[in-house]
C-alpha cells in the first residue's frame, strides 16, 4: 500500500477514535466544560497534560530545529521540560487547592480586582491565539504533504474536528480525547526513532543509540563524532559545540521555562483532579510522559541530520529517492543547481550550498529519508496531527473559558445563567476556531519560533503575578497590575519591534544585551517582578480577607470552592 | 474541624453581631455581611460553606474583621515546604542553566562513552534531573503532610468506597 493510502487509514482510524471519545464523554454543565468536573484521575490527567503540552512544534519542528541548532537546540530541550519543575513545585498544589476555573479566575481572586481579571483575559487570550497559530500551521504542513491536498482544505479539516470535539466535550471531551491523542503520538514518535536506532547503531533504545558507535554500514565511529566531523568539512557548524552566546541561550532557556510555568492551558490542567495531592502526582505523570519525547528528539535530531547529509550531499539529482520530490512540490525542500553539474552540493557556505531544506519536515520526512516501511511514514503523520490537535483543543478551550467566564460572567454580566454561559463558551470557540484557521493557512515563521513568542509572553506576564500572588502575602493588586502590564508590554513591543517594525536589526549587536527576541521574556519576566515590588511597596497592603485566603490556599485540603 | 473563633471581646455568637468576611468564597464580596449565628457552631457551619475551611484559628480584630492567624502548626508547616521547594530548586537551576549552560563548554572536557558530559547533560541528563526532581518532592511533600496530618480528605479511604459502588 502506498503512503497515501496508509495516511488515509491511520487518519481515518484515529479521527473516528477521538469523536467517538467526544459523543461518549460530552459535556452537561459549565464545571464538565471547564475543568471535566474536577474528577480525572491523575494517570490519565498527567497524559493529557503531555498531550495538551506537546504540540506541533514538540512533534514536527523541535528535533528538525535540532538537527539544525546543534548542541544550541538545547534551550528547547531544557526550556520545556524543566518548567515543569517550576509548575509542579511552585504552582500546581495551589492553584489546585485554590479550585477556580481559570487562570483569570486566580488573578481576578487574589488581586480583588476587576481590572487585574481583565488584564489576565487578554493576556491568556493573546497568548493562546499566537500558540495556536503554531498548531494549525504544523496541521497544515501535515496535511499538505501526506493527503497531497492544498494547506487550505487541510487547515480547514483539522479545525473542523477540533471544533466539534471541543465544542461538544468543553474540557471533559478534550481531556479524554487527549489521552487517546497522547498514545498515538508518542507511539508515531517512537517507532521510527526506535527503527532508526536500530538501523544506524543496532540498538534499539534511541536515548542510548544517540551516544553509541554506528554499525559498519554507516562508517563505524561513535554518531557524535561522525557527525561533527561531517559537519566540519562541509562548513557546517561543529553539531556538538555552541554557535550562540551564552547569555542568550541562558535567557531563552530561562523565557522557556517560565513560560511553560505560566501557560494557561497548561495550568487549568491541575484544576481538572480531584485534590492537592493528585495535583502534585499528576505533575509528575506529566513530565515522565514528556521526558520519554523529549530525551528521544536529540537523537531523532541526530540521526536525522546524519541521515539527510549522507543522502543527499554529492548525490546525482536525478537519483534522489521519491520523498526528495514530494517535498520540493510543497516547496519545503528547493534545490538551484548553481555550478550545473546534476549533483546537490550541501554545503555551509551560502555561496556554494545548492540546497534549502525547511526545519519543519525534518520529523516528518526521516522515517522516509531512512527508507522506512510506508506505513511507518503514514503513523509519523498521524502523530503530528494528534500533537497539533490537541494543543490547539486544549488552546481554544482556554480562548473559550476566558470569554464565557471570565470576561462575560465574572465581569460584565454575573447574571447570565449556566446554559447561557455554556452557549457563550460554544460560541467564542466557534470564532477562535475561524480566526485560528485564516492564520494556519497565512503563517508567519518556523512553527517553534511562533511559540517561542508565546512563551515569552506567558512568563513576563502570568508566571510573577502567579508565584507572588501564592508566596507573597503582602503584594496587593496595584503591584500586580502594574507588573504584568510593564512585563507583558515590554516583551511584545521588543518581539514586534524586531520581528515587525525593524527586522533587518534582528541581529545579536543590535539585540538588548545580546538577547534574541526569544529569550525576552526572560527580561519580561525580571521587570514584572521588580515593578509589582515596587509598586506593592508604596501602596496599601490588601485586605485580610485576601491574606487569609493565600493562608488558606498554602495548606493542602478541600478546595475553596462555593 | 471547627475553626476556633475568638473577637477582640470574647468569642462572636452573640445574636446581631456584625462582621467582615472573604465573602462566598469570592473575595471581591468584601464587606460587611448582616449575618445573625445563633452560636460558635452555627457560625462554624457558615465559615465551611464559605469555603474557610482552616488549619489556622480563625478571630477578629478590631473593626470586627475575620482574620486568620495561623497557628504554629500551619506557619512550621509552610516553612519546611519553601526548606523543601528552596533545595530542590538549587539542584534544578545547578543542573540545567549551571551544568547545561554556564559550564557546557568545561564538562564538554569529559568524555562518557559517545559523549561529551557536557552536551550530554544539555541535551538528555537534565531532563532526567527533573523527572526525579519531581518525584523527590511528591515523596517529601506526601511525607510532610503526613507529618501535619494534613492529607485531611482522606483521598485513600475515600476511594475504595468509591470504587466499591
Amino acid at each position: 500500500m502506498s503512503v497515501q493510502i496508509w495516511t488515509f487509514v491511520f487518519i481515518f482510524l484515529t479521527f473516528g477514535l477521538y469523536i467517538g471519545i467526544a459523543v461518549w464523554s460530552r459535556a452537561g454543565s459549565t464545571s464538565d466544560f471547564y475543568v471535566a468536573g474536577g474528577g480525572v484521575p491523575p494517570l490519565a490527567n498527567g497524559m493529557a497534560t503531555a498531550a495538551d503540552w506537546m504540540s506541533a512544534a514538540s512533534f514536527i519542528s523541535m528535533a528538525g530545529l535540532i538537527s539544525f541548532l546543534g548542541r544550541d537546540g538545547t534551550f528547547y530541550l531544557m526550556g520545556w521540560t524543566g518548567g515543569y519543575v517550576l509548575l509542579a513545585l511552585l504552582l500546581a498544589p495551589y492553584l489546585r487547592k485554590f479550585g477556580k476555573f481559570t487562570v483569570p479566575d486566580f488573578i481576578g481572586d487574589r488581586y480583588y480586582s476587576r481590572t487585574a481579571r481583565l488584564i489576565a483575559v487578554f493576556c491568556a487570550i493573546s497568548v493562546s491565539f499566537v500558540y495556536v497559530c503554531g498548531q494549525m500551521q504544523g496541521a497544515g504542513i501535515v496535511f499538505s504533504r501526506f493527503l497531497e491536498v492544498d494547506i487550505t482544505t487541510g487547515v480547514i479539516i483539522g479545525m473542523a474536528i477540533v471544533f466539534f470535539y471541543a465544542v461538544l466535550g468543553g474540557m471533559k471531551g478534550i481531556t479524554y480525547t487527549q489521552v487517546a491523542q497522547y498514545c498515538v503520538l508518542i507511539f508515531a514518535f517512537m517507532v521510527p526513532a526506535i527503527f532508526i536506532s536500530i538501523l544506524m547503531t543496532g540498538i534499539p533504545i534511541p536515548q542510548l543509540g544517540f551516544g553509541a558507535e554506528l554499525t559498519e554500514a554507516f562508517g563505524g565511529g561513535y554518531l557524535l563524532d561522525r557527525l561533527d566531523a561531517m559537519s566540519q568539512e562541509l562548513g557546517f557548524t561543529v553539531y556538538t559545540e555552541g554557535q550562540r552566546s551564552t547569555q542568550d541561550v541562558f535567557f531563552i532557556t530561562a523565557a522557556l521555562m517560565f513560560g511553560t510555568a505560566g501557560l494557561p492551558h497548561v495550568i487549568i490542567r491541575f484544576f481538572t483532579v480531584p485534590n492537592v495531592r493528585d495535583a502534585r502526582r499528576s505533575a509528575g505523570f506529566a513530565l515522565i510522559f514528556i521526558a520519554i519525547l523529549y530525551t528521544t528528539a536529540p537523537a531523532v535530531a541526530a540521526f536525522a541530520r546524519t541521515n539527510l547529509i549522507n543522502t543527499v550531499n554529492n548525490a546525482e539529482y536525478t537519483a534522489m529517492p521519491e520523498w526528495f520530490s514530494k517535498w520540493e512540490t510543497t516547496n519545503l525542500i528547493s534545490f538551484d543547481d548553481k555550478n550545473d553539474d546534476g549533483r546537490i552540493q550541501y554545503v555551509g557556505d551560502p555561496e556554494v550550498n545548492e540546497l534549502e531544506v525547511n526545519r519543519d519536515i525534518m520529523v516528518l520526512a526521516n522515517p522516509e529519508i531512512a527508507n522506512l516501511p510506508n506505513w511507518v511514514v503514514a503513523l509519523v503523520a498521524a502523530g503530528a496531527l494528534a500533537a497539533a490537535l490537541s494543543t490547539a483543543a486544549g488552546l481554544l478551550l482556554v480562548i473559550s473559558t476566558s470569554v464565557a467566564h471570565d470576561f462575560m460572567k465574572r465581569s460584565f454580566m454575573p447574571d447570565i445563567s449556566e446554559k447561557q454561559e455554556l452557549l457563550y463558551a460554544r460560541l467564542a470557540i466557534f470564532i477562535a476556531v475561524l480566526v485560528a484557521g485564516y492564520v494556519g493557512i497565512n503563517p508567519p515563521a518556523y512553527v517553534a519560533q511562533v511559540v517561542a513568542y508565546a512563551f515569552g509572553l506567558a512568563a513576563a506576564s502570568f508566571f510573577p503575578a502567579i508565584v507572588l500572588g501564592i508566596f507573597q502575602k503582602s503584594m496587593n493588586k496595584q503591584g500586580a497590575i502594574a507588573g504584568m502590564l510593564a512585563g507583558f508590554l515590554f516583551t511584545a513591543g521588543y518581539i514586534i519591534y524586531f520581528k515587525s517594525l525593524n527586522p533587518a536589526m534582528d541581529n545579536a549587536q543590535d539585540w538588548l544585551f545580546g538577547i534574541s527576541p526569544e529569550g525576552i521574556g526572560t527580561f519580561g519576566t525580571l521587570i514584572n517582578f521588580t515593578v509589582a515590588w515596587l509598586v506593592a511597596y508604596f501602596s496599601p497592603k490588601p485586605p485580610e480577607g485576601v491574606q487569609a485566603i493565600v493562608e488558606e490556599i498554602r495548606l493542602p485540603g478541600e478546595a475553596i470552592q462555593s | 474541624m471547627i475553626p476556633l473563633i475568638t473577637g477582640p471581646a470574647g468569642p462572636i455568637r452573640e445574636e446581631g453581631d456584625t462582621i467582615r468576611l472573604p465573602g462566598n468564597g469570592s473575595l471581591q464580596q468584601v464587606g460587611i455581611v448582616d449575618t445573625h449565628f445563633v452560636n460558635a457552631w452555627e457560625w462554624a457551619l457558615f465559615l465551611t460553606r464559605c469555603g474557610l475551611r482552616t488549619l489556622s484559628t480563625l478571630s477578629t480584630n478590631n473593626n470586627n474583621e475575620v482574620v486568620s492567624m495561623p497557628d504554629k502548626n500551619a506557619l512550621e508547616y509552610w516553612k519546611s515546604n519553601i526548606r523543601v521547594v528552596l533545595t530542590l530548586l538549587c539542584v534544578w537551576f545547578f543542573i540545567s542553566f549551571g551544568c547545561g549552560i554556564l559550564l557546557v563548554d568545561i564538562l564538554d572536557e569529559i568524555r562518557v562513552g559517545g559523549f561529551k558530559l557536557g552536551f550530554w547533560i544539555a541535551q538528555q541528563g537534565a531532563i532526567f534531573v527533573f523527572v526525579i526532581l519531581v518525584y523527590v518532592y511528591i515523596y517529601l511533600m506526601d511525607k510532610l503532610d503526613d507529618a501535619y496530618n494534613l492529607n485531611r480528605d482522606g483521598d485513600e479511604t475515600a476511594e475504595p468506597e468509591e470504587g466499591a459502588r
